[in-house]
């Protein structure tokens, strides 16, 4: 009874209830509730065309082991998620540390940079599926008139290069919108901070490595682990623009889930990879979130 | 001094790049759109063809209805919310956020088959509403996120004298809080309207008919780069795009300052 | 001054979104409030189908299923025919179907199927068995040795046969004329063939021969045709015999061709419609196509009019020619709410006068004993006939099983990984070996004694 009495609501807190339960109670539906549910569906062999329904246990998740299609696709979601979030990092720091003056056409280059981010994935992919097309693509033309290549390249053909197209696409849609996290956080940086750097007679590099960085390193990290974090249940990108060919090169683990859940209706294999995916993330936040914590009792 | 330091070289051509590079295909979408490949000359005649469309043009409803049913919905409830975390002195506050971006966070394949079973239960599959319920959902925790932050900015005391004066909740809430959050408002509204014109895979799985597909499922569905469809699906583009460009042409320092708040401040 | 701007820009563009929305509001309810007069008088059925005819080719010629379809209504007014057009590509056709048809909707009622998911959809449930309504003598016109095994299941037919089609050669008649040489029999022969004209011409624009390598259901036809030829196989009954010397000998074969020149590196995820594009670009010797694709590659309307040629698939030196069988065939939904209305269309559609107007007038190549023999027809198209007398007896089936799509999803990555040169074709067979077996397990799962009575039935299927 006195646990209970500690716990009860106040009437601020009642009124608060009451007024966050329309949220509250969706959000348990259509959030909470699907994803203990799927943790639930992985138990079962469930095969909705022939109306399939049985307890297996972990069946699922043992031939998920030994199922090279699923190390494939997460091996390929490694590569992808690494690459692109690392090439947006350094790309994307770059960009903001040359935006972070004042200067003129600002408008313009602000509309430029929003528009990567602000574009369907789907129109991005479909765009560079046109630009990349063996053929009739743009980027052979150039290439060949620019004498880099000789014969036309099957960009998303070829296995050595699919993979690296999907890259880039996903480094085109961005880019933009990590420059612009990072330009936020360097505009919050003093000023004072460099122009008393340039009195100790400190250099460029220096000042960098000892200011910009180690005072960014909050907004790169929340950055860091919104990009990891999408990029590790990527999908539109590699489904409109390859569907996950050739032979597999760039199917990644989302894809493979939805394959099996919406071609062959095998909502249990499904679920279970789904399962896989919603861990792996759950891994990177953690792991993210203890290096915050980590960083920010450093900088203090 | 300052800009000295901050100096670095042949600046302009490598604006110039990062312009070219970010707004060059879109730029080269149009001109795909436009050009006739027979002829050569500029026409409309993609644009008129997908406008006489009867499919387009449900395709397009569908993503309108969609996407601002979703987001006003999503938002009220977010107000709502947002207002009773930040504006009550209750406990868990602080905690019940960060368990939102945590939901925020979820990827969209685990929930994806456990609702596809829900919404063919109860009829719902091939439906916008199968749609709008996800996205008013999974826009509801980033909305109540960025909706608190705006609502701290208000200094309490402003609701306080007002109370005072012997003003009822619901008028506080109408005539002194929602004015001083118009404009945040207005970014959350724009964001979660943008996730949700441009979502993908939950469309992709609810929706099997021209009468509930939304725009991205359209455009998604042609097949690559042939000659005849080319002109078409570069059309589509433009047309899906064009909200959202006018979306950035308007609103461009709101989306800056909705996307950084979040990151920056935490 | 700085609220003013931006509040007429919001209320504008609000303005400017509410027209757009009104507008096609407007649309939707006059287009629903027609469908309410039309529900009042008449039963509407929607027929499920991909466009028979590529626009390329027959751009500005009447579309012939419409016209049957006006044909129908007019004898049966009170019937009317929606159409449901599906893109041109297996595997989307196929997920279209299982997620509407699993979820019950009686908003398709007649529905057009590839021969691989008859036995699928009708384990499953899904479509109607159509026993009761076929007329047993008619039905004998269909070609019946070639559809038994895909339209029946548990020796009951669910389907009937409507576009036929099969693998085929396509071949540039006048490069072959100008080096001496005849169309190939043999891949052998195709192979030498294309190294002497490529090496002659020395274009580099000019590829020798052109396959579907995209992951996809077409490509695993593409395959399958080398496999067959020299008496390989999937499964024998139960059992996964994917690994066999015989296969890993044709798989081989298919690699050397890029090794060898013969194919471009393009072919690795062609498609249909890319290749389709090359080959009338003039961009290749031999192209691997479907028959149904004949007029548009060498008819009237086609760059290659008088150029090209079509011919049975060749097989290896010493073996047989073993063209796959495609083509789709008419079901009945099961949730339809009007069987015998949908019935009514697609004993109309299937008749022997529909399919003579149709091969008059698409790319439709019929399914009747009876129209290849019509006089008229083959006049126009005298090429029905070596089609009838001499490619259809070789025409081979794909594994008939109910579990065959989902077969073809583990076939269509691990082949594609040989095609690609990404894996060995050892491990890559033993990967599809063990997940057929996985798949072959799930389907023991339940009502298991149906499924071996069926497998039985199939093989006396296989051996007629």
């Amino acid at each position: 009874m006195n646990f209970l009495k500690k716990i009860s609501l106040t009437s601020d807190e009642k009124r608060a209830a009451l007024l966050m339960a329309p949220a509250i109670i969706l959000i348990f539906f259509v959030a909470i509730i699907p994803i203990i549910n799927i943790f639930y569906l992985s138990l079962f062999r469930k095969v909705l065309i022939f109306d399939i329904t049985k307890f297996i246990g972990f069946d699922n998740y043992r031939h998920l082991l030994v199922d090279q299609r699923f190390w494939n696709s997460f091996l390929n979601n490694v590569n992808y998620s690494f690459f692109s979030v690392a090439i947006e990092l350094v790309l994307g720091l770059t960009i903001a540390l040359i935006l972070n003056q004042s200067f003129k056409a600002r408008w313009l280059i602000r509309t430029a940079i929003l528009i990567p981010w602000i574009l369907p994935t789907v129109i991005a992919s479909k765009f560079w599926n046109i630009i990349l097309d063996p053929q009739y693509g743009v980027a052979n033309k150039i290439l060949l008139n620019l004498h880099i290549i000789h014969t036309n390249i099957n960009w998303l053909g070829d296995p050595f290069w699919a993979m690296k197209c999907a890259i880039l696409v996903d480094v085109w849609k961005y880019t933009p919108f990590l420059s612009l996290l990072l330009l936020g956080g360097l505009q919050l940086i003093p000023k004072e901070l460099y122009e008393a750097a340039i009195l100790d007679g400190t250099n460029k590099l220096q000042s960098f490595k000892n200011i910009t960085l180690p005072l960014l390193m909050p907004t790169m990290l929340v950055a860091l682990l919104f990009r990891t974090m999408d990029s590790f249940s990527a999908f539109s990108v590699v489904y409109v623009l390859t569907n996950g060919g050739p032979a597999d090169s760039t199917e990644l683990m989302s894809l493979y889930s939805f394959k099996t859940l919406f071609q062959s209706l095998q909502f249990g294999y499904g679920a279970a990879i789904s399962v896989v995916i919603f861990l792996c993330v759950l891994l990177i936040s953690i792991v993210y979130l203890y290096s915050f914590s980590y960083k920010t009792k450093d900088v203090n | 001094m300052k800009t000295r330091f901050n100096e670095i070289k042949g600046r302009p051509f490598y604006i110039f790049l990062l312009v070219a590079w970010c707004a060059g295909p879109l730029i080269l979408l149009l001109f795909y759109s436009l050009s006739d490949i027979n002829s050569g000359y500029i026409d409309f005649k993609n644009y008129v063809n997908l406008l006489k469309d009867e499919n387009f043009r449900t395709v397009m409803s569908n993503s309108l209805i969609v996407s601002t049913v979703s987001t006003f919905l999503s938002l009220s409830l977010a107000t709502i919310s947002a207002y009773a975390i930040t504006r009550k002195s209750i406990r868990f506050g602080q905690a019940a956020l960060f368990l939102f971006l945590a939901i925020s966070m979820f990827p969209s394949i685990a929930t994806l088959s456990p609702l596809y079973l829900i919404f063919r239960e109860v009829g719902l599959r091939d439906t916008l509403i199968s749609l709008i319920i996800p996205y008013t959902v999974f826009s509801l925790p980033i909305a109540i996120w960025m909706l608190s932050g705006y609502f701290k900015q208000i200094p309490k005391e402003l609701e306080l004298s007002a109370k005072m004066d012997g003003c009822s909740g619901f008028t506080i809430f109408w005539k002194i809080l929602f004015p001083l959050l118009k404009s945040g408002l207005a970014t959350t509204a724009i964001l979660v309207f943008v996730t949700n014109w441009n979502e993908f895979i939950y469309a992709v799985a609810f929706t099997t008919t021209n009468l509930s597909r939304t725009l991205p499922i359209y455009i998604s569905k042609f097949p690559t780069a042939t000659d005849n469809v080319i002109g078409q699906l570069t059309a589509s583009s433009v047309i899906g795009a064009i909200p959202l460009i006018l979306i950035i042409l308007f609103f461009q320092k709101r989306i800056v300052a909705g996307l950084t708040s979040g990151a920056v401040k935490e | 001054m700085h609220i003013n701007k931006p509040k007429i820009i919001i209320i504008t563009t609000v303005i400017i979104i509410g027209l757009i929305l009104t507008v096609i509001m407007a649309g939707l309810f006059k287009q629903k409030s027609d469908n309410i007069k039309a529900n009042s008088k008449v039963t509407t059925i929607v027929f499920a189908h991909y466009e028979l005819q590529d626009s390329a080719s027959f751009g500005n010629k009447t579309n012939a299923i419409k016209e049957l379809i006006k044909k129908f209504e007019k004898i049966h007014p009170n019937i009317k025919v929606k159409e449901e057009i599906l893109p041109n590509h297996s595997d989307i056709q196929h997920q279209y179907y299982v997620i509407n048809l699993e979820g019950n909707t009686p908003n398709i009622d007649v529905l057009s199927m590839d021969v691989i998911w008859i036995k699928e959809f009708a384990k499953a449930g899904w479509i109607l068995d159509l026993d009761k309504y076929i007329d047993r003598k008619d039905f004998q016109d269909f070609i019946t040795p070639l559809f038994a095994g895909p339209i029946t299941y548990n020796s009951k037919i669910y389907a009937f046969p409507w576009v036929l089609t099969s693998g085929a050669l396509f071949y540039r008649k006048d490069l072959l004329d100008k080096y001496g040489f005849r169309s190939p029999q043999s891949f052998e022969e195709l192979v030498k063939q294309s190294q002497y004209i490529l090496e002659k011409e020395n274009n580099p624009d000019l590829y020798g021969y052109l396959w579907q390598g995209n992951e996809q259901e077409g490509m695993v036809c593409n395959v399958l045709e080398y496999l067959y030829s020299l008496n390989g196989a999937i499964l024998d009954g139960d059992k996964v015999v994917i690994d066999s010397p015989q296969n890993k000998k044709a798989l081989a074969f298919l690699q050397s061709l890029f090794k060898s020149g013969v194919s471009p590196d393009t072919v690795k995820t062609s498609n249909l419609i890319i290749n389709r594009r090359l080959f009338l670009q003039g961009h290749g010797i031999f192209m691997r196509d479907w028959s149904t694709s004949y007029k548009q590659i060498t008819g009237k309307d086609s760059p290659l009019y008088g150029k090209a040629g079509m011919a049975n698939m060749p097989h290896f030196e010493g073996y047989q020619s073993s063209p796959i069988l495609g083509g789709h065939q008419l079901g009945i939904n099961k949730s339809s709410k009007h069987p015998k209305e949908a019935y009514e269309f697609i004993k109309f559609i299937t008749s022997p006068e529909s399919q003579k107007f149709l091969a008059m007038n698409s790319l439709f190549l019929p399914s009747r004993h009876s129209v290849y023999k019509d006089e008229k027809l083959v006049k126009v198209y005298p090429f029905l006939k070596t089609y009838y007398e001499e490619i259809i007896p070789t025409i081979k089936s794909r594994p008939l099983d109910p579990y065959y799509v989902m077969f073809s999803s583990a076939l269509q990555s691990e082949f594609s990984a040989i095609i690609v040169g990404r894996q060995s074709i050892d491990k890559s067979l033993k990967i599809a070996k063990d997940q057929i077996e996985f798949i072959i397990d799930i389907s023991k799962e339940k009502n298991s004694r149906i499924l071996t009575k069926c497998s039985n039935h199939d093989k006396k299927e296989k051996k007629e």
